[in-house]
């Protein structure tokens, strides 16, 4: 280690500056890895925030890493740089549970794509992170584990359903974390915790070895501190893979030189619109103000604003909740006892009682609800009217994308209506409630386009505020040039929003004092 | 309802009172390499789960991926039945649970099969064609298997437990549905017989298929109701499933016939359900009851895209298109000098490719039919094997005939070598010349016996000089023996008449 | 298209739970019963635009042909394949009686 730097100092650093560091041979992966295990230790037992951590497996990694560094090898120059994996992606010989007591104890005898990719850039994998169980949710209260806290405000939820990434991100847990997004877990999490989190175009990310939830809409994406350090993610975990038949072919390489060039903050020539459907009504007014403010150093940075109508947004999330649903219900209903994770009952039973007790006590409240609600949709007699409808109302908001990307080159919105809530506000016996959190980030899924949340500042409660931009399909890169300028921008104005947190400061300090 | 008469009429009768109108459904495994949706291989007979991959057990995660050849083998089969190539086609989800299929979803196809309406002419007499119009083909993946135990000869009922080996999982399938089919009358058993036959010969022609009915590459699925004769009003059907031979689907469809028209006549009316074929009591049972609650809740496959067939990728695969069985049976039938019947014997004996093989290597017709529906038949028949198990080849089958068109060996020897061939003792060169067994033609050694034998029989000797012909055989008998049976016997005569 | 509204009563929800393989108790079902109905009202909502001339989107981008070449390619050995078994025998899956035949 060199001199000049100790361990709490390295955590809170971006896994940008870590690479150079590592690269620079001032500090070794084992080092960088072991401090994120330390404070993981510390720490994590007051954010919940991962389900598994993986000291052994991260600490090989880390050390092959530098084996092969001393000994002058070409590497991945995010090699030896930590990283936290969702528990919804497949780890072979790691528990992977999408954090349901239904996959209990679940070793996977395969690798998800990413993570061979993780893995062949030799990225120590820290653990799995906690999560809404199979994703769904928006609060991680709905993990059949534990609960994640909101590191900014440990009584506030981090958002979901992949809290426990974006948790960790923010925390210093982990500088890099793998999410899913289905209609808002990266962003929405991002946008609670005041970090960076991007859903890529369907398609970008190959979901082979993602423990599906909603096949079509479902899409893995990064999350970090910074803009930057997300586009160097996705230039691991982008790419085609002929094992997704979905996957797309682009180049994923360009997002860091995008978020490189929008650090220059020249946006001339740039047209953003603003979506009147996920503006005003709905929306709190801290995080109103906070967007408004962000579009206007959007504006002093040379960028054309203007609001454009996306009329059927409006009916976005009646057509998620038929959709995602649906395929729920169909994608779990290989969870059922018979070949792998839990069996609830002995062998005096039938296959189909085992398969009822077992679901029945495997899968949460949340989890049935959804899978009665699927059933229901695609029950015959009901299919046309909401499946049917739904697909249709997808072509609807498809076309108003179509049709605002003929006048604009992104668009922008607030991430979500609030800062972060309570743990337990929103667990009331209306639902639809907390499926509101997800009004702004829905429309991409349904189209399958990409976007990003970064974030814009504090609320009135001091909890961050995310700011979503929305690019056509595969021009993912667009995400992360105006998302770099606005994010330069807002940290010349009022410093990095992720250094204000005070979560786990003290903490780091006592236990390397302690050393 | 009732699912069983009290009383049973016989066929005449049913017939009498009833029209019979039936569709089939056929599913044909596909000989794909590998299965539908990975890459895991598609065999017979491996050890259990092992021949699987994430996909095929339905691992969380795990992502299916269409295989090409399956979809051209569907082409294949789609030309052959005269049948329209949807441009556009796409996977569903038929959902229901149970364990054998892996993601309790079946992948395949709904409202928008690879393969739609067709149809397949069947010849029934020597002049007549009877059309079975077909509704659609469709891909999917057929499920694992249940092993049940503890219950009476490995069935459901009883059973303590289960176990299930996915290696079948995923292995493709087409299922042929044909539409209703009317007009059949009392020919109704046989011509579903020859239906399916036709379609597994078709199969195998394409090479689409090993299409063997006894490892369940070819399952009939056969739907029977009965209309009041005339009255043009559809029945309540009956799904008679589990049929794996064609004398079986024969004999099921007949037995269904019968169990419907003898419960109508009750004044019953016959429960929509399931049946279940039994070899052992040739006759059904009730199975699962049909209703209007199952409800596979349909819905396109999200992790497949549309296939789409273009009219060059037709072409090409037409142009590669084999002769089909019916075309080759007829001309086959001119070539060989056959009569309908003859090529009937052939058929109904599962020969003709062998028959076919055979005369290719220099065999007559009439006596590759004359092998392969005599002596080895018979030696299948006592082994209980079919035809194409037996461990000689149509090659091994020629060589011997050859070996007697040849003078090289008689009939008796011919015989034996086969025996010998199929118990593995060697070639049928090795066989001939190991055990000596090439008919002795020699003039010379043949000359030396009947003089022998003459002259141990003056008497017969005498005779024969005094041209009384009749004891003949007895001079030939010992030269037989004295040449351990490998003197040929028409050239014996010629001897002994010269020399006597 | 013909519009549905759709009002869950226990016995639906019970109907469907039987499809879906779940046990609920009474008082379970009660509950998802009027939380169904909440969700119901807003998700109707999409037969109001849903009109006979918008096509269905399935899949968000047009792809279509994705196929692979027919060759074997990794399998699971049977011993990973089963070790996640919550029981087996003989190499095989052991399963509870199955009482219906499929």
């Amino acid at each position: 280690m060199a001199n000049n730097i100790n361990t709490n100092d390295l955590t809170l650093l971006t896994a940008h500056e870590q690479a150079e560091l590592l690269n620079a041979k001032q500090v070794s992966s084992t080092e960088l890895t072991g401090a994120y295990l330390n404070r993981i230790h510390a720490l994590d037992e007051q954010v919940n925030a991962y389900l598994t951590v993986t000291d052994d497996v991260a600490l090989k990694t880390a050390k092959e890493v530098d084996d092969l560094r001393a000994k002058g090898e070409k590497l991945h120059p995010l090699a030896g740089v930590p990283i936290a994996i969702k528990d919804i992606v497949v780890t072979k010989g790691i528990q992977t549970t999408a954090a349901s007591k239904i996959l209990e104890g679940w070793i996977p005898p395969y690798d998800a794509h990413i993570v061979t990719k993780i893995k062949d850039a030799k990225l120590p994998i820290l653990g799995k992170t906690n999560m809404d169980e199979f994703a769904i949710g928006s609060s991680t209260e709905y993990s059949g584990y534990k609960i994640t806290h909101n590191p900014w405000d440990l009584a506030k939820v981090p958002g979901g359903s992949g809290g426990g990434s974006a948790a960790a991100i923010v925390a210093s847990l982990a500088p890099l974390a793998v999410g899913s997004d289905t209609g808002g877990s990266i962003r929405q999490p991002a946008a609670l915790t005041g970090t960076v989190g991007v859903k890529p175009t369907y398609g970008g990310v190959s979901r082979y070895g993602a423990i599906e939830m909603a096949s079509s809409l479902d899409q893995l994406g990064p999350c970090a501190k910074t803009v930057l350090d997300t586009a160097y993610l996705q230039g691991i975990l982008g790419g085609y893979d002929a094992k997704d038949s979905t996957s797309l072919d682009y180049d994923h390489n360009r997002m860091a030189s995008a978020a490189l060039k929008g650090k220059n903050q020249d946006l001339h020539g740039v047209k953003l619109g603003i979506v009147r459907e996920l503006t005003g009504e709905g929306f709190a007014d801290d995080v109103q103000k906070s967007f408004d403010s962000a579009v206007e150093l959007l504006k002093e940075m040379g960028a054309e604003v203007q609001t454009v109508d996306c009329p059927s947004f409006d009916y976005s999330l009646a057509a998620y909740y038929i959709l995602m649903p649906s395929e729920v219900s169909s994608n779990l209903a290989r969870f059922d006892g018979m070949r792998y994770g839990l069996r609830a009952c002995g062998d005096n039973l039938s296959a189909e009682q085992t398969m009822r007790l077992t679901r029945a006590k495997g899968f949460g409240k949340e989890v049935k609800r959804r899978i009665i609600l699927g059933t229901h949709a695609l029950s015959s007699g009901y299919y046309d009217a909401y499946y049917g409808s739904a697909q249709k109302v997808r072509t609807l908001i498809q076309r108003d994308f179509t049709n605002a990307f003929e006048k604009v080159d992104a668009l922008i919105s607030p991430t979500a209506p609030t800062t972060a809530f309570k743990i337990g506000e929103k667990m009331t016996a209306d639902p639809v409630t907390m499926y509101k959190n997800d009004i702004a980030t829905i429309p991409v899924n349904l189209a399958g386009t990409p976007a990003m949340s970064l974030p814009s500042g504090l609320g009135a409660d001091g909890m961050p505020i995310g700011f979503q931009i929305m690019a056509p399909g595969k021009m993912d890169d667009r995400l992360y040039f105006v998302g770099s300028a606005l994010e330069q921008a807002l940290c010349e104005k009022n410093g990095a929003l992720y250094e204000k947190i005070q979560f786990g400061k003290q903490a780091v300090n006592m236990k390397t004092e302690a050393k | 309802m009732a699912t069983e008469p009290k009383n049973y009429v016989d066929y005449e009768t049913a017939l009498k009172h009833f029209d019979v109108v039936f569709g089939i459904e056929v599913h044909i495994e596909l000989s794909t390499k590998t299965k539908l949706f990975c890459s895991a291989p598609n065999a017979f007979g491996a050890e259990p789960n092992t021949l699987i991959s994430p996909v095929s057990l339905g691992l969380p995660g795990a992502l299916p991926v269409l295989n090409e050849k399956a979809v051209e083998y569907a082409i294949k089969l789609g030309l052959a039945l005269n049948a329209k190539i949807n441009k556009k086609s796409y996977f569903a989800r038929k959902n229901y649970y149970y364990p054998d299929l892996t993601k309790n979803y079946q992948t395949s196809q709904s409202d928008e099969p690879t393969i739609g309406e067709g149809h397949l002419d069947l010849q029934i007499s020597d002049t007549e064609m009877f059309r079975i119009d077909i509704e659609r083909a469709h891909l999917e993946e057929d499920a694992g298997k249940n092993t049940h135990v503890g219950g009476a000869e490995g069935r459901i009922f009883g059973a303590q437990y289960s176990l299930v080996d996915y290696n079948r999982a995923g292995v493709p399938l087409i299922e042929i549905v044909t539409k209703p089919v009317f007009g059949a009358g009392e020919n109704a058993p046989e011509i579903i017989a020859k239906y399916v036959r036709e379609l597994r010969d078709i199969a195998r022609t394409l090479e689409i298929s090993d299409a063997r009915m006894e490892r369940g590459n070819v399952r009939a699925d056969i739907n029977i109701s009965l209309s009041p004769k005339g009255s043009g009003k559809l029945g309540i059907r009956s799904e008679t499933k589990n049929v794996n031979s064609f004398r079986s689907i024969e004999a099921a469809a007949h037995y269904e016939i019968i169990r419907h028209a003898s419960i109508l006549l009750e004044g019953e009316t016959v429960t929509q359900e399931t049946r279940h074929w039994h070899e052992a009591t040739s006759s059904t049972t009730s199975g699962r009851e049909k209703s209007n609650a199952d409800d596979y809740r349909y819905f396109p496959e999200p992790n497949l895209v549309p296939v789409v067939i273009s009219d060059e990728w037709i072409d090409q695969i037409r142009a590669e298109m084999p002769e089909l069985p019916a075309h080759k049976r007829a001309r086959l039938t001119k070539e060989w000098g056959f009569s309908p019947k003859d090529m009937q014997d052939v058929l109904n004996a599962d020969a003709l490719a062998l028959v076919e093989m055979t005369v290719t290597h220099g065999t007559s017709a009439h006596n590759a039919k004359k092998w392969w529906l005599g002596e080895l038949s018979r030696i299948a028949k006592e082994a209980s094997l079919s035809l194409t198990d037996l461990a000689i080849t149509p090659e091994n089958v020629a060589e011997i005939q050859k070996l007697i068109d040849d003078g090289k060996v008689n009939d008796k020897i011919a015989r034996k070598i086969i025996t010998d061939v199929i118990a593995g003792k060697g070639t049928v060169a090795e066989i001939v010349a190991n055990e000596n067994l090439e008919i002795v033609s020699d003039d010379s050694a043949l000359k030396k016996f009947v003089q022998e034998a003459l002259a141990e029989q003056p008497d017969v000797a005498e005779k024969l000089r005094n041209g009384n012909m009749q004891p003949i055989g007895v001079i030939i008998g010992i030269v037989m023996k004295k040449s351990q049976g490998k003197a040929d016997a028409k050239k014996v005569r010629e001897i002994i008449l010269a020399e006597k | 298209m013909e519009k549905a509204e759709t009002n869950f009563s226990v016995q639906k929800v019970k109907h469907l739970a039987d499809l879906a393989r779940i046990e609920f108790s009474e008082q379970e079902l009660d509950e998802l019963t009027s939380e169904l109905n909440v969700i119901s009202d807003a998700i109707n909502k999409v037969q109001e635009v849903a009109n006979d001339d918008v096509e269905r989107t399935t899949h968000p981008f047009a792809l279509e042909n994705v196929f692979r070449k027919d060759a074997v390619g990794e399998t699971l050995e049977q011993k990973s394949a089963l070790a996640a078994a919550p029981k087996q025998k003989d190499g095989m899956f052991l399963v509870p009686q199955i009482l219906a035949e499929d």
